[in-house]
């Protein structure tokens, strides 16, 4: 009975012996995790994790390891890894970019070496926030207060939430801003910004961010700073009435008596310059300064600047990505060229095996009487099937190793282009291999989950990542996003006339494309090939679509079909009374290259926001279906399958018409009720001003044009209610809508 | 006890050695009489053998004949039965179109041939009854019968098209001088089902309405002061055209061809050059096929023509109709196999729908 002895000391002096050692490392080893910008993030943003490693006692060459699993002793079981090398009394920060979706679950570091968990602490990430996110940076906690408005007075009921920030908290990368909405600073705090922040902070406002900055007499530091995208005169201080600089915007408010300090005399109070999809807004006074600073209808001044001043606009306009880009990735595993085999062959394959091969060789050997040559034959028959079967299915899979990029590209000027790209690998012949990826791209390696994707690779923490012992022949994927510098731009003049858009297109971009077309609304105009350096002229009818095209075509049967309802996803349609002009171009983008010889194909979509041009009489037509009309209030039996037709049984529906995407002094509305659709409702539409409901004719047209603004809410949107007084249910379609102004800037 | 009182053993033993003894011997004494009796048998085996290749070397000349005789009656009866089957199965699959259910419908003699139609899947019949009420007949045993309100208004529900993905059913009501083209969106697991106006007019007559290849266009006749147009609208956007003059539109599978009636002939357009060809007096046009089509004559005939070739060749496409009912209208079912017939009775006097095949 000795050795049962022996065993038992043996497995305690294992156990305790490897579980002794780790908490002796845990005791010199310190982890610590920061978050840019205090832990700001949003559910649909990505998330940089500082990682800061301390080995207080012992040199360390291991990995820094990030994993969804609290790691049992010794077992890699990984998501992302980093090699680091940390000598003793030291310090090191590693950083790991992933988007904030992934992050919301229970996460580990864990740092390892040989195989060992020297140290392990669970990620503890702030829960992402909900509607709108304003950071301010001033010295004063309470500067930019009033950016807070009430939920109910907020667009869609979503809250706004005011963050203060140190400058010190600015990151210096243009993404890491995409936490926030609005970043409000005071001029005053200039000088601590350096410049690297300040690029990131310009980069951003080209990507769609929105920035505030308040200068009052002599805060010179961060105004002159930003002249490139606003140049403003310095030395020209001085004061303004109050009552008469804010009389556009106090919404009939009693007004302020007294003199307000500016930066500049001959500037308005309130200056707002459009730079790529952002805005940047110039306060010409202190905003920290009294009486105006705590006058009590400073939120309701801010609600209308922000309206007026086309901040709402540009934060409405604003893309909703999904983080991960499902569909880039579904459409990136489709890689051309790479054949799986038919199931169906599968099963025949393995069905004659197992029913003709065996039982046969066993008939066969049973009549010549050597039924014990089964042990050699039949296993040997398995073996040559297999290697037939590897060595001639493995060339009608796929012959080389083989890579699929699908990108999206969002021109922003010449210089400036964001980017987003997916793409998957295969390796023939090897179980590891490389990929780098472009400075400006932040990537993640993902393998399919479960469920979902999840990250899994190795990263250096910027331009490489590594997959290694991959099972044979399985794709592995990548997720990118980041920008482009200097791809050029179209050159893009249109206007609409009637139901007509009409104007030229030049291509002055870097690449040629096979398929181009202009996106107004739900229609697409095809303009064919465009060739590098090539112009078009497009004189084409405007269909008053309601719903898209492509959406009643049945499922896929094909491939082919599929391939091109993901491509369908990709190209996606623009939000908020955006027109765009869309290239389509497989040259090679090779934001995410593997390191292998391998076959490399592209899909890429190239787009770019169109601003219509004013016709003669400088009005701008936004033309039907460019603006919203969503949703607002129903009642009674209701549903949509599609959300472009609703169907109504006893009970209304009110839409909202979204005026309020535009940067147009608007001049005229219209709504084509008159269409039989719309026949069998009764129609009205609110009429703010005298707050009553106003009924549309039978079969007439929705014009308004002078009492336009009294009709408007105090969103400017228009409120348009559709009523079915019987149980039969009847459907009408989204009420899109067109309309004309004259564009502020 | 001890044991040797227990298991007396000497004596026994001796007396079983001695029985075994016996039993070898009389064993021993009986294997050359088992040897004998093989060898007589071996003999007579080999006798017998002798005989039958005796009688075998005689055969030719006295089994021939009634073998011969055998084997040839039963060839020719083989021959036979193939000869009947493969005859069997010419007369059968000659193209002849017949009726495999007889009445699956009646409709009183009123009735608007147009008021009945079959699903693409050919799973389901759909028809206005009573003016006022979609209803479905199943013809798999997968689906069942529906019946869906129309809207309540004002007038009488009287043609009817199932769109192509089966889901909706294009409606024509007629209320006086004014003419309304439904959509209405079939009931399912899912949802109750609802109706959309697309089209109202007045002064006009609206009627056999017909489904676009992808659903978003709907073809239909407008009659107005006698004349009659081919008018179609979008049921995705607010786009209306006219698209020829004549009756009867019926889209081709693929889009590419639009048959329909002008002055008693069936007409065949193609869509992306406009050009139209004549295929001969009918009415009633449907698409078989991408290529294929028939149509009804005016003495019931049913007609079918092929647009692949040119020019376009018509022939009689033979009807197994052994009731007295006179064909009025044939409507394919997109899977090209079933027919949906629309026969008119006239003892008594109704409209009789039945399905064929092909």
């Amino acid at each position: 009975m000795k050795w049962k002895w022996v065993l038992v000391f043996a497995v305690a002096w294992f156990g305790f012996g490897f579980a002794g050692q780790p908490a002796q490392a845990e005791n010199n080893m310190n982890i610590e995790v920061k978050l840019p910008m205090g832990g700001i993030s949003k559910y649909e943003s990505w998330m940089r994790l500082e990682v800061t490693i301390t080995s207080e006692e012992n040199d360390v060459a291991g990995y820094v390891e990030l994993s969804r699993r609290a790691l049992p002793k010794n077992l890699r079981q990984a998501n992302m890894r980093q090699p680091v090398k940390l000598e003793k009394g030291k310090s090191t920060t590693l950083f790991f970019d992933l988007p904030m979706q992934m992050l919301v679950h229970d996460w580990y570091i864990h740092v390892t070496q040989n195989g060992q968990v020297l140290k392990s602490e669970k990620l503890r990430i702030p829960f992402p926030k909900d509607g709108q996110t304003i950071g301010v940076v001033d010295e004063g906690g309470n500067t930019f207060h009033f950016l807070a408005v009430n939920t109910s007075q907020s667009k869609m009921n979503q809250p706004i939430s005011v963050h203060n920030l140190t400058p010190d908290m600015l990151p210096d990368k243009s993404w890491l801003y995409d936490s926030l909405d609005v970043l409000a600073i005071s001029s005053k705090q200039g000088a601590l910004i350096d410049d690297a922040q300040l690029a990131a902070i310009k980069e951003w406002i080209k990507l769609g961010g929105v920035v505030i900055l308040s200068a009052g007499p002599d805060q010179d530091a961060l105004v002159q700073r930003f002249r490139d995208i606003l140049p403003i005169q310095t030395g020209q201080k001085g004061s303004v009435p109050l009552a008469e600089a804010l009389r556009d915007y106090a919404g009939g408010k009693p007004a302020l008596p007294g003199d307000l300090g500016v930066y500049n005399r001959n500037l308005p109070l309130y200056v707002a310059k459009q730079s790529g999809n952002g805005l940047f807004l110039f306060v010409n006074y202190d905003v920290t300064a009294e009486p105006l600073a705590s006058w009590q209808y400073n939120p309701l001044l801010w609600q209308n600047v922000m309206a007026q001043q086309g901040v709402t606009t540009v934060l409405e306009n604003k893309r909703h990505y999904d983080p991960l880009s499902r569909s880039f990735l579904e459409l990136s595993k489709k890689i051309p060229d790479v054949q799986t085999p038919p199931p169906v062959w599968m099963v025949v394959m393995w069905g004659s095996y197992v029913l003709l091969v065996a039982p046969l060789a066993y008939l066969v050997l049973k009549k010549v009487g050597r039924r014990e040559w089964a042990w050699g034959i039949i296993p040997g028959a398995a073996i040559l099937m297999a290697v037939g079967i590897f060595a001639i299915g493995k060339p009608l899979v796929v012959k080389t190793n083989a890579s699929y990029s699908i990108s999206e590209i969002s021109i922003l000027d010449e210089k400036l282009a964001k980017a987003r790209t997916a793409s998957t690998f295969l390796a023939v012949d090897k179980d590891g291999y490389d990929v780098i990826v472009e400075p400006s791209i932040v990537a993640v390696p993902l393998s399919q989950g479960r469920s979902d994707y999840e990250p899994e690779g190795l990263t250096d923490g910027s331009r490489l990542l590594s997959y290694r012992n991959l099972p044979y022949l399985t794709p592995r994927q990548a997720l990118g996003f980041g920008v482009l510098q200097n791809i050029g731009a179209f050159d893009v003049d249109v206007r609409v006339e009637e139901n007509r858009l009409v104007g030229k297109v030049k291509n002055n971009t870097v690449y040629s494309y096979e398929q181009t077309f202009i996106e107004v609304g739900l229609q697409r105009i095809s303009l064919g090939a465009l060739k590098k350096g090539e112009e078009k002229q497009i004189d084409s009818v405007l269909e008053w679509l309601f719903m898209p095209r492509n959406l009643e075509q049945d499922s896929p049967d094909s491939p082919e079909e599929r391939r091109k309802q993901l491509q369908e996803g990709v190209i996606g349609y623009a939000q908020g009374g955006q027109v765009r002009l869309i290239g389509i171009t497989t040259e090679p983008v090779p934001l995410m290259k593997m390191q292998e010889p391998h076959q490399a194909h592209y899909w890429n979509v190239v787009n770019q926001n169109v601003q219509l041009q004013p016709q003669a009489d400088g009005k701008v037509i936004l033309p039907y279906g460019l603006l919203n009309a969503v949703l607002s209030e129903a009642s009674g039996d209701y549903e949509t399958n599609t959300g472009y037709l609703w169907q109504l049984g006893k009970g209304s529906i009110t839409f909202e018409l979204e005026t309020d995407a535009t940067n147009l002094e608007l001049k005229r509305l219209l709504v084509p009720l008159d269409h039989s659709s719309y026949r069998p409702f009764h129609i009205e539409y609110f009429h703010q001003k005298s707050g009553k409901w106003r009924t549309v004719e039978r079969g007439t047209k929705l014009v308004l044009a002078q009492e336009l603004h009294d009709a408007l809410t105090a969103n400017r949107t228009l409120l348009l209610r559709f009523t079915n007084s019987t149980a039969t249910r009847l459907t009408l379609p989204t009420p899109f809508f067109q309309m004309e102004g004259v564009r502020k800037w | 006890m001890s044991e040797k009182e227990k298991y007396p053993q000497d004596h026994t033993d001796d007396q079983t050695v001695s029985q075994l003894l016996t039993h070898l011997k009389r064993m021993r004494r009986s294997v050359p009489v088992n040897y004998q009796l093989k060898a007589d048998l071996k003999k007579q085996l080999l006798e017998r053998m002798k005989e039958l290749e005796a009688q075998k070397a005689q055969a030719p000349t006295g089994g021939q004949p009634l073998w011969k005789s055998r084997k040839l009656l039963w060839i020719s009866c083989a021959a036979m039965v193939v000869a009947l089957s493969v005859g069997a199965f010419l007369w059968w699959s000659d193209g002849a179109v017949t009726i495999n259910r007889h009445e699956v419908l009646a409709l009183p003699a009123e009735a608007s041939v147009e008021q009945v139609d079959i699903d693409g899947a050919a799973t389901q019949i759909a028809y206005i009854a009573q003016q006022s009420e979609l209803r479905t007949i199943p013809i798999d045993s997968d689906t069942k019968p529906v019946t869906v309100k129309l809207p309540p208004t004002n007038g009488k529900y009287v043609a009817l098209a199932w769109s192509n993905k089966g889901n909706q059913i294009a409606v024509v009501e007629q209320a006086g001088q004014l003419s309304r083209l439904w959509i209405v969106e079939m009931p399912t697991a899912y949802s109750t089902g609802s109706s959309r106006l697309l089209k109202e007019e007045e002064g006009v007559a609206y009627g056999s309405p017909s489904w676009s290849q992808h659903d978003d266009s709907i073809a239909y006749t407008r009659s107005k002061g006698g004349n009659d147009e081919i008018w179609v609208s979008s049921t995705i956007s607010y786009q209306e055209w006219k698209l020829a003059e004549g009756s009867q539109p019926e889209w081709s599978p693929d889009g590419r061809f639009l048959a329909f009636r002008k002055a008693g002939a069936v007409q065949v357009m193609e869509m992306r050059t406009g050009l139209i060809a004549m295929l001969g007096q009918g009415q009633w046009a449907s698409w078989r096929s991408e290529q294929e089509l028939t149509y009804t004559q005016p003495d019931g005939q049913l007609m079918e023509a092929n647009v692949a070739d040119e020019p376009f060749v018509t022939k009689e496409l033979p009807l197994r109709n052994p009731y007295t009912a006179e064909l009025i209208r044939g409507n394919w079912a997109a899977n090209g196999k079933q027919i949906l017939l629309v026969l008119r009775e006239n003892q008594p006097q109704e409209l009789v729908i039945s399905l064929a095949s092909r």
